[in-house]
């Protein structure tokens, strides 16, 4: 008699300590997931696609975007200065790139790069800035980071 | 045996991504250049706001004119900063002012800006200059005054060391079905270390056809097509 309620005990103690595992193991997960509470438009995925296409890699190995502004995004990667701040979608991918329609003068090659990243203006859905290199911007300094949709994430 | 499949594999994978990652074809063009040009700390020009169009525009292509001023001390722009108008940018159909770099820097070299703030004007001038400030950083003034931007500062290309000894302005096209008609590159200039203009001295006029360029007026005006 006396054994089994040691092993009960045993055995509540240990579902205790399980499921205060898997409760602060929740807890967590869901802290350094961010929850994404209002979808992004659909325009989002679709440039995306394109220019992820368009620059030679349509299956990016990692993708990843944080909603901010135009000015704090130039400043997470190449530093230049831009002409105005409005809310744009910051994009960066990882693949295999070749910019084979950049802004070139007379003679020089195309860049390559396994990064690009880039923002859309979230009014208009346009890109306003542009980059290709070897870098990852530090998009987790400029706000709660997603997946692009229906691509991986990883960043 | 598994370490020769996987090398092969490897290799496989390697030429693969070399393949992928080599440098494609660089756009055509018909423009002035002077590589190898007097040490300068800036450059200017007033170009005219041809009609255009980019065949291409869908999938990322355009068609603009544009000055480029060589930086970090390179004879034939291997390093810039460039601004001028464009027909497309980033395949949205239209006509902008942008400008772009490509600094020493192995993370982030290249990068482009479209102009947000105002547009160009078909059939007018609109005065372009790129000067060096300090401290790596260039000015890029559109239409005859800086582009103001939110911080009440300038557009300006950051970590791009100085000086610059090539300079270039001209067409630039990424498909040669694209148009723009009669386009100039008038009173080019470039600016000395104590901010005096000198006319392009040693320009060379230079086109990929079917485009053309030549002089309008030796070394201080321009042309050039694509119909």
């Amino acid at each position: 008699m006396i054994e089994r309620k040691v092993a009960m005990r045993r055995l509540v103690a240990v579902i205790c300590v399980f499921g205060t595992i898997l409760i602060s193991g929740s807890i967590i997960a869901s802290a350094s997931r961010p929850e994404q509470t209002v979808a992004p438009p659909t325009f989002l995925a679709s440039v995306v696609q394109r220019e992820a296409a368009n620059m030679g890699d349509p299956l990016p190995s990692a993708t990843g975007f944080v909603e901010t502004t135009r000015q704090a995004a130039e400043d997470a990667s190449h530093g230049g200065k831009v002409d105005s701040n409005t809310a744009v979608y910051y994009v960066v991918l990882h693949g295999h790139f070749v910019d084979s329609k950049a802004f070139l003068p007379a003679g020089a090659n195309s860049p390559v790069g396994n990064e690009i990243d880039f923002t859309i203006d979230k009014a208009t859905g346009e890109i306003l800035d542009f980059g290709i290199g070897n870098g990852t911007p530090a998009l987790s300094r400029l706000g709660a980071v997603f997946p692009v949709p229906g691509m991986p994430g990883g960043l | 045996m598994g370490f020769l499949k996987r090398s092969m594999i490897g290799a496989i994978v390697g030429v693969v991504g070399l393949a992928v990652a080599s440098p494609a074809h660089a756009n055509d063009h018909a423009v002035v250049y002077w590589y190898n040009s007097t040490q300068n700390a800036g450059a200017s020009t007033d170009l005219w706001v041809a009609p255009g169009a980019a065949a291409d525009w869908s999938s990322g292509g355009h068609i603009n004119q544009t000055l480029w001023e060589g930086t970090n001390n390179t004879t034939n722009v291997t390093y810039w900063a460039e601004a001028g108008y464009t027909y497309a940018y980033h395949a949205i159909n239209g006509l902008w002012f942008y400008w772009a770099d490509n600094i020493p820097n192995a993370q982030y070299p290249y990068h482009d800006h479209r102009v947000a703030t105002f547009q160009p004007t078909q059939s007018s001038w609109a005065n372009i200059a790129i000067q060096y400030t300090c401290c790596n950083s260039w000015d890029i003034t559109i239409k005859g005054q800086l582009v103001q931007s939110y911080q009440g500062d300038y557009s300006e290309s950051n970590n791009n060391p100085p000086f610059s000894n090539s300079i270039q302005s001209g067409l630039e096209t990424t498909s040669s079905s694209s148009y723009l008609l009669d386009a100039y590159s008038a009173n080019l200039h470039y600016f000395d270390m104590s901010n005096n203009a000198h006319d392009w001295t040693g320009g060379i006029a230079y086109h990929d056809p079917p485009s053309t360029s030549s002089w309008v007026s030796q070394d201080t005006e321009m042309t050039d097509d694509l119909n």
